[in-house]
């Protein structure tokens, strides 16, 4: 028994070692050497292959990079400094990338939007869908049944109470839930964005109030408290432009359906540091809030109250004596 | 002239009659995924020729030299002939790796044009099944030389028309469903029908 484990194992040790040391000769006569920047950079991607970048996988994104034609920035899961690492392998410059998150446009759990139906049919958010414009009460809610959970390759996507739900912290922006998702809800948003209207509904007031306790009913109220001018009504729907957007919650505050949602952590106020103030009144120009008091070359106060932490003022401020403070 | 009707008979039977993709259903990964253009799927069937021919020879000595040679029952082990299939794989993997280092060396548009599908020769179960079928048929060298080169020809002639055919249907009107894939599944099963009409050549 033993003569024929030693002599199984010795047999095709031999067949290895000899292949081993014939392929390690052909090497040297066929061998190709790779770009060593395809490895560099492949090792600051994240490897996941998700195809955010729209090449096949990550090992193609990276020889992509070096053969020239994708840029260094491409890979919308990277991290900045992954993307300035790569950037230096290839001696190019790369510029900032505003990081963008994929953002569920709908509140319509099962509890806020109404039902029409029991659906019973296969779990697939087109089929229920196609099915009588879906069980939701809406037309254009969420189907809740994860067409989105199951193509995303991390594990962010989760459908909770009818209504897919995303973990922001898992998400890579791969963007794979937004292809997959019938009903155009789920988009990418800058993740800095100072608010973002968490309703899909293209619809008449009075179609809306019918169909769900929380959709956007097209009253226009955030467009008018916008002091920025970055709310425009389009087919009675929101659109906001998330570079005039200040983040100052005007019409968050102001939405009758709570439909829109401001940046996440605690709302700030300016504060001015009075040892750096010089009393210019450049910042009580700039306040659309009236929110700056003082008279000029007297240092300034701000009115917490009225504050809405826009960050204006400290944009503008020369001594750079103004910083956002919790409210609280 | 005896052996030599011996072996155009062997080659013409592994390339027409039982031809390893349409007749034996051997070998049909890469026969599906890399027909789309003649140009691939010819660097394949050339690829596969070479795999096959070297493998045949290989895996006979292998067989015999090495599995149920002589000099084993002298060590006391008998025969280790139920090694076969893990022998026969390793050769067919290292020559594998040595044309993949070939054609990547000399000829970089078909290694990418190949893919995945290059590697993959090394798990296409038509160069084990002529390896095992020349065994099993007890052939000498030289028939085992001769059926790989055959049944590898029978592969290349079959992925190379198959690529023809589904080159043309790109540009056809074809019902929606049935793009793509179906029709090229419906296509390799009247291709093997065609085929059958080579049954009577040899009797």
């Amino acid at each position: 028994m033993n003569e024929i484990i030693i002599g199984s194992a010795a047999a095709l040790g031999a067949l290895g070692l000899l292949f081993g040391a014939l392929l390690a000769v052909a090497s040297r006569f066929f061998g190709v050497t790779a770009d060593s920047r395809v490895i560099q950079v492949r090792e600051n991607l994240p490897g996941a292959n998700c195809g955010g970048c729209g090449y096949a996988g990550c090992n193609a994104f990276a020889e992509a990079i070096v053969s020239g034609g994708a840029p260094v920035n491409g890979c919308p899961a990277n991290s900045t400094e992954n993307a300035q690492r790569i950037a230096s392998i290839m001696g190019v410059e790369c510029g900032d990338v505003e990081p963008l998150v994929a953002m569920v446009r709908c509140r319509g759990t099962l509890a806020n939007t109404h039902i029409k139906y029991e659906y019973e049919g296969i779990t697939d958010c087109a089929a229920a869908a196609a099915l009588a414009e879906g069980y939701k009460a809406c037309r254009f809610s969420c189907m809740g049944l994860g067409n989105c959970t199951r193509v995303c390759p991390t594990g962010a996507v989760t459908v909770v109470d009818g209504l897919a739900t995303i973990d922001h912290d898992r998400c890579i922006t791969c963007g794979k839930c937004v292809a997959a998702c019938p009903r155009h809800i789920i988009h990418l948003v800058p993740a800095s964005a100072g608010a973002v209207v968490l309703c899909s509904a293209n619809a008449k007031g009075k179609t809306v109030r019918e169909a769900c306790d929380v959709g956007c009913i097209g009253c226009g109220i955030c467009a008018r408290v916008c002091r920025f001018g970055a709310i425009t009504m389009v087919d009675d729907l929101p659109i906001i432009d998330y570079d005039k957007c200040t983040g100052c919650n005007q019409c968050v505050d102001k939405c009758p359906r709570n439909a829109i949602r401001g940046r996440e952590g605690s709302r700030k106020v300016a504060f001015i540091h009075s040892e750096e103030c010089v009393g210019c009144t450049l910042c009580a120009g700039e306040c659309k809030f009236d929110a700056i008091e003082g008279e000029p070359k007297t240092i300034h106060s701000v009115d917490p109250d009225k504050c809405s932490g826009c960050k204006q003022c400290v944009n503008v401020c020369p001594q750079e004596a103004i910083t956002l403070i919790d409210k609280d | 002239m005896e052996t030599f009707k011996s072996l155009l008979l062997i080659v013409l039977s592994s390339a027409l009659v039982n031809n390893f993709v349409l007749s034996r259903y051997l070998g049909c990964c890469p026969f599906l995924g890399v027909s789309k253009k003649v140009d691939t799927a010819l660097g394949m069937g050339l690829a596969v020729i070479f795999v096959m021919a070297m493998a045949s020879v290989i895996t006979w000595l292998v067989q015999y030299y090495l599995l149920e040679a002589d000099w084993l029952a002298a060590l006391g082990i008998g025969d280790l002939r139920f090694l076969q299939t893990i022998a026969f794989i390793l050769v067919i993997a290292a020559l594998v790796q040595f044309v993949e280092m070939v054609i990547q060396k000399s000829a970089p548009a078909l290694y990418s044009a190949l893919g995945v599908y290059l590697p993959l020769i090394t798990t296409n179960c038509a160069v084990l099944g002529v390896a095992i079928i020349n065994i099993n048929e007890g052939y000498n060298l030289l028939e085992t030389l001769f059926n790989g080169i055959g049944g590898a020809v029978g592969f290349a002639l079959a992925i190379v028309l198959f690529a023809g055919i589904r080159e043309r249907q790109e540009y056809a009107d074809i019902a929606k469903s049935f793009r793509g894939f179906p029709i090229a599944l419906i296509t390799a099963g009247l291709m093997a029908i065609a085929f059958l009409g080579f049954q009577g050549l040899i009797r």
